[in-house]
C-alpha cells in the first residue's frame, strides 16, 4: 500500500479543521444568543460578558446574560432584533437576562436594571402580548404598553420616604406598565400615559402621579 | 388694611404647613440637621412682566440661587432688575409720579424651609437699589396637596412689605396639573394681586384664570395670567429656566 504523502496529510487536516468548526459553530453561537445591537453610544460604556469586560463600540453585538455599565457621561441605545429599544442613561447598569425571539418577533423579555435610568421603547405587536418586563432590585414593571422610562437610586433618600435609601421610579409616555414590589403582597398599581410611581424599599408603588409633579413649584410671576 | 393683606397669607401658611406635617407624622424630623445627601445646588432664571389697564407697566428679571444644607433647609439669594414704567401699582415701592421708566435692583436672601415633598416657605430679607433703596421682605409659600392623585392642586402665596413707601402686596396662586408628558406638564388655574398702602384709601385688588406649562426636558417654565381688579384689565406673563446640580 502507498503511503499518504505529506501534502495530503496537510490537506485532510485542514478538511477536519474546517469540518470541526462547522460542526462547533452553532454551539458557539447557541452559547451567545445575540439579540441586538448598540444602536447609539456616547461617552464611555463596559460590557460584560462570560467573566470579559469589553468597551461599547457602535454597532457591537449584545446577547443574553450581558451586563451593561455606562460611565458618568456614558449613554447607549440597545435596539433589539424585535425592533425594540433600550436606552440606557449615565452611570447606569443594566442586564438583559432573557429575550426570546422567534423569527424577529419577541415572545419573552426581562431586563434588569440595578441603578441608574432606563427609558424603554416596547415594539408591541397588534394583538400579540408584549410580554415584557424591567425588574429593578425592588420592583416589576409589567409592560403592556410601548414607551416608559425607570430609575433605580441607591444611597440617597426617597422623596416619599427619606428614611429609605433606595428606590424605583416608573413613567410612563405610552400605554400601559403594571407596576408592584416583589417583596411587598400589596396589588400592583397600574400606570397610564402621563403617569408615574416611585416604590420606597420594601413599600408598595405609589398610587399614579402625573408625570413630573415633584419637579413643579409656584408660577413665576413674583 | 395693610396687616390684613400680610396676617391672612401667613395664617394660611402655616395652616397649611401645620396640617400637612400632621399628615406625615410617621416621618419625624430627626435627620433636620444632617446635611442632605447629596448636596443640591440650584439656578433660576427669570423674567416676568404685568401690565395693567390703566396705571401700571413692569417688567422685572433676575436670577435665584438655593444650596441645600438639610433635607429640609436651604440657603436662597435672589438678584433682580424692576424697571416700572407708570405710577402707582400694586408692586411699584415708588412714591410720586415720574416720566421716565424708574429703575432698581433687588438683592434679597434667606432660607428655604421644605418640612414635607412638595411644600416650600421662602423668607427673605434684602434692600432695593436705584430708583427705589429701601429694605424689603418676602415670604413664598408653595404646597402640592393631594399629590399622589390625578391632578394635584398647588396652592401658592406670596407676601411682600416695601419700606420704601409702605407699600404691601401680596399674590396667590391656586393651579391644577391638566395633562402632563414626557415632554410637557400643563397647567391651570386662577389667581391674582392685592396691595395696600402708599396712599391707597382700600385693598386694591385683581385676580383672573391663568395658564402654565412647563417644558420639561428644558427645564422651562411659562406661566400666563390674565384678568380684572380695580385697574381694570391686566395680564402678566413669566418665564423661567432652572438648572441644577447634585454635588456628590
Amino acid at each position: 500500500m502507498k503511503p499518504i504523502s505529506l501534502h495530503v496529510r496537510q490537506i485532510l487536516r485542514t478538511i477536519a479543521a474546517v469540518a470541526l468548526a462547522i460542526v462547533l459553530t452553532p454551539q458557539i453561537a447557541a452559547a451567545v444568543e445575540v439579540v441586538g445591537e448598540i444602536s447609539k453610544l456616547s461617552g464611555s460604556a463596559k460590557l460584560e460578558r462570560s467573566g470579559s469586560s469589553l468597551e461599547v463600540v457602535q454597532a457591537m453585538q449584545v446577547a443574553v446574560g450581558d451586563k451593561i455599565r455606562t460611565g458618568p457621561n456614558g449613554q447607549v441605545s440597545v435596539t433589539f432584533h424585535d425592533g425594540s429599544k433600550a436606552e440606557l442613561g449615565e452611570s447606569s447598569t443594566l442586564t438583559i437576562d432573557k429575550y426570546a425571539l422567534s423569527g424577529s418577533s419577541r415572545t419573552s423579555a426581562l431586563l434588569t436594571l440595578w441603578g441608574g435610568h432606563l427609558h424603554t421603547i416596547v415594539s408591541v405587536i397588534a394583538g400579540g402580548p408584549p410580554a415584557f418586563e424591567v425588574h429593578t432590585p425592588n420592583s416589576v414593571a409589567a409592560v403592556r404598553g410601548t414607551d416608559f422610562e425607570t430609575a433605580f437610586i441607591e444611597g440617597r433618600p426617597c422623596p416619599e420616604d427619606r428614611s429609605c435609601m433606595r428606590y424605583t421610579t416608573v413613567g410612563v409616555s405610552r400605554g400601559v406598565v403594571e407596576v408592584s414590589n416583589p417583596g411587598n403582597s400589596a396589588p400592583a398599581v397600574r400606570l397610564t400615559e402621563g403617569y408615574e410611581t416611585t416604590i420606597p424599599c420594601e413599600s408598595p408603588p405609589t398610587s399614579p402621579a402625573p408625570l413630573g409633579v415633584e419637579e413643579l413649584g409656584a408660577p413665576g410671576y413674583h | 388694611m395693610t396687616r390684613r393683606v400680610l396676617i391672612i397669607p401667613i395664617l394660611t401658611m402655616v395652616i397649611l404647613i401645620w396640617s400637612r406635617t400632621i399628615s406625615s407624622f410617621a416621618a419625624p424630623y430627626s435627620d433636620f440637621f444632617t446635611a442632605a445627601n447629596p448636596q443640591h445646588f440650584s439656578l433660576t432664571a427669570f423674567a416676568s412682566g404685568i401690565a395693567a389697564q390703566s396705571k401700571y407697566v413692569a417688567t422685572h428679571q433676575g436670577f435665584e440661587l438655593e444650596q441645600t444644607l438639610s433635607p429640609y433647609v436651604g440657603l436662597v439669594g435672589r438678584i433682580s432688575a424692576y424697571q416700572d414704567y407708570a405710577g402707582d401699582g400694586w408692586d411699584s415701592p415708588l412714591n410720586g409720579h415720574q416720566s421716565r421708566p424708574r429703575n432698581f435692583g433687588v438683592m434679597l436672601a434667606g432660607v428655604d424651609l421644605e418640612p414635607v415633598q412638595g411644600t416650600s416657605l421662602k423668607l427673605l430679607g434684602g434692600s432695593d437699589v436705584g430708583d427705589s433703596d429701601r429694605a424689603r421682605i418676602e415670604g413664598d409659600f408653595s404646597s402640592w396637596l393631594w399629590l399622589h392623585s390625578r391632578h394635584p392642586i398647588n396652592f401658592a402665596l406670596t407676601g411682600d412689605h416695601f419700606y420704601n413707601n409702605g407699600l404691601s402686596s401680596g399674590t396667590i396662586d391656586i393651579r391644577t396639573i391638566l395633562t402632563s408628558s414626557r415632554e410637557a406638564t400643563w397647567l391651570i388655574g386662577g389667581g391674582g394681586q392685592m396691595w395696600d398702602g402708599d396712599g391707597e384709601t382700600h385693598l386694591m385688588k385683581e385676580f383672573g384664570p391663568d395658564l402654565g406649562i412647563v417644558l420639561r426636558e428644558w427645564k422651562i417654565s411659562v406661566d400666563i395670567q390674565a384678568g380684572y381688579g380695580n385697574l381694570g384689565g391686566y395680564g402678566t406673563v413669566a418665564v423661567s429656566r432652572h438648572f441644577g446640580w447634585d454635588e456628590q
